[in-house]
């Protein structure tokens, strides 16, 4: 069924016959997956829920890599104890592989509705994502969690008084 | 650490009892409002302990063993002159001159000492001109961050027309010209942080807080680190327009981690071509709740650059300026000691209070993650010289596994923010939205929508 285009068809084709390990072939750079695995369980209070249900998800991140071959399934929250920055609307989504980080970061940008000046931090397992002119293929590549999902989470810059 | 726990403790004791203050008039103002009420007497009492706690001059300790760096200067405690130079263990001592360590070397500590006590030093003043709009005469317990700011913004004016190896002598009157022309501007640069709404200082709280409002902060309102960086730049902006010695300066801070190298040259470049001194502000998030130790050495090692100016930051909530380190202590200066404002525009004003005496230290893991590093470029040498001696240093060392995959704390990109913001204009194409089809029930991943880019 989700056979539409050749590309597709070779892609599924590939899946079958690597069962064992599906992710080796989604894209060359995604070597082994449980390399990251100990890494990605300290990540920034999103990972909950996500390594319960690891399992299922990454059937679904499976389904989603058959259809959408050149896409990266990401999720992105707000972090818990943001309070400046509004909502997002949607939080999972699938981003063309090329795109760069700076592009993405423009499109968060867009869609929260900020202006220039106004601090945004995109972060992946606690580190500020900002090499611009990487592809989020090389982002994912490298922070990917278990389940196949890329999780970002995004903060603006805490505020001092007080003591 | 022990003086943290203590004010906590206070804090939770005594906002219920009653306080007699001057001030109590202006809080029965806002009785209904009790959670604000209780939160400035709480303030009120933090700031007493700070005062007690600097009143009491408690004394920091300093390695015999480890060299301290400070704002691009390293000093070391001399036991044997001939000290070898690699043995400092930072990266960038190789790029150094040699003999510009040896030097710093001969002052020892009493070297640190001077220099350290040669920084301006701002911290919460009260009774202060009611700040416009308020009635705030005071900053104690909510201007910790503009503080930290304005400090950050005098050590590049010191670098600027002073220059970094200008030392105060507090009890010395000057004996040559050039000595006088030192402690001539030496009170001008205080001045312009004068507590006043005045054109004559224009990096005041009173200016700080006024620009501020237009992004809709007011005065007691907590402030960020790069809000602080984006005021400054409109605060110099400003400046120039009423005092030609602003002219040669200017303020660049970077968006999202990344300074573009031709916006900083066209911002610095003048009418004839001549370039202007450069504050470079850089507000970066150094993780989530906590700070990443990954990026300890390379905070630490930006303090042995000759550019850097220092970090405004702190620990959470708790605004501090950071300007240099040993082993893996930062030293601040902290702007949490409530003074009495001072007269600058009178003759002979006391100079005393905007220095510190007592250098202080916080160990990096409790550092907030937000924060801002400062830069400032004389020269246009100077500016690529840290183009291309910082960009290897802001990466943290790669995980052994994959080496290479981390970020850079920031980064320096050729070319325009313009030509790179412009670039994604094809990309959200049509919203499109979809559901997966999933076989596995109770699982509420499976039937929500993803948004396709």
């Amino acid at each position: 069924m989700y056979l539409t285009d050749p590309g597709d068809q070779l892609f599924a084709y590939k899946c079958e016959n690597n069962n064992s390990c599906p992710f080796k072939v989604m894209n060359g750079k995604i070597k082994d997956f449980n390399f990251n695995n100990q890494r990605c369980k300290k990540t920034d209070g999103i990972m909950g829920d996500s390594e319960s249900s690891g399992e299922v998800k990454s059937e679904e991140v499976l389904a989603l890599r058959v259809k959408f071959p050149t896409k990266i399934p990401i999720i992105i929250k707000r972090y818990s104890k943001e309070v400046l920055l509004p909502e997002l609307d949607k939080y999972k989504f699938l981003v063309p592989q090329e795109i760069t980080m700076s592009q993405f970061l423009t499109i968060i940008r867009n869609r929260l509705q900020l202006g220039p000046n106004h601090a945004l931090y995109l972060l992946v397992n606690n580190r500020s994502m900002l090499n611009l002119s990487l592809t989020l293929a090389e982002a994912y590549s490298g922070h990917a969690a278990p389940d196949g999902f890329l999780y970002i989470t995004y903060a603006s810059q805490e505020v001092f008084g007080s003591a | 650490m022990n003086t943290q726990v203590v004010s906590r403790e206070r804090s939770v004791i005594l906002p219920k009892l009653s306080f007699p203050s001057s001030s109590s008039d202006q809080r029965l103002q806002d009785v209904g409002n009790t959670t604000d009420v209780e939160g400035k007497v709480k303030n009120r009492l933090l700031s007493m302990w700070n005062n007690v706690k600097y009143g009491m001059k408690l004394k920091t300790n300093f390695s015999k063993e480890s060299p301290v760096w400070l704002l691009g200067k390293c000093y070391r405690r001399i036991e044997s002159p001939s000290s070898d130079c690699t043995e400092l263990g930072t990266d960038v001592a190789a790029f150094q001159s040699q003999s510009e360590i040896v030097n710093a070397d001969d002052e020892g500590f009493e070297g640190f000492k001077k220099d350290f006590i040669s920084r301006l030093w701002l911290t919460y003043r009260r009774e202060f001109p009611i700040l416009n709009g308020s009635n705030y005469s005071s900053d104690c317990g909510w201007g910790c961050m503009l503080r930290s700011g304005q400090m950050l913004i005098a050590q590049a004016l010191v670098c600027h027309i002073l220059g970094r190896d200008w030392r105060w002598y507090c009890d010395q009157q000057p004996k040559t010209r050039d000595g006088f022309i030192e402690v001539v501007n030496h009170r001008k640069i205080i001045k312009w942080f004068g507590d006043k709404p005045s054109r004559n200082s224009p990096f005041s709280i009173h200016t700080l807080v006024s620009l501020g409002e237009a992004s809709g902060k007011k005065a007691g309102d907590w402030y960020g680190p790069g809000f602080v960086a984006h005021l400054f730049r409109q605060a110099f902006k400003r400046a120039s327009e009423d005092n030609y010695e602003f002219d040669s300066l200017t303020v660049c801070v970077a968006q999202d981690c990344a300074v573009y190298i031709r916006d900083v040259l066209e911002e610095c470049t003048d009418r004839n071509g001549k370039w202007k001194g450069l504050i470079l502000l850089i507000p970066v998030r150094l993780g989530a709740d906590k700070f990443n130790s990954i990026y300890a050495p390379c905070l630490t090692t930006l303090f042995s650059l000759k550019q850097c100016i220092g970090i405004i930051g702190g620990r959470p909530k708790h605004s501090l300026y950071f300007v240099g380190y040993q082993d893996d202590k930062l030293i601040h200066l902290d702007p949490h000691y409530c003074q009495e404002v001072v007269d600058v525009w009178a003759i002979d004003f006391p100079l005393n209070s905007f220095h510190c005496r007592s250098p202080r230290k916080i160990h990096l893991s409790k550092m907030d993650p937000s924060c801002c590093i400062g830069f400032y470029c004389a020269t246009k040498e100077d500016f690529f010289y840290l183009v291309e001696v910082v960009q290897p240093l802001v990466i943290p060392p790669g995980r052994s596994d994959s080496p290479g995959t981390e970020y850079p704390m920031f980064t320096f990109c050729d070319g325009y923010s313009r030509d790179a913001q412009a670039s994604p204009k094809k990309m959200p194409p049509s919203e499109l939205e979809y559901s997966i089809d999933s076989s596995t029930d109770g699982d509420d991943m499976g039937t929500e929508a993803f948004e396709i880019v």
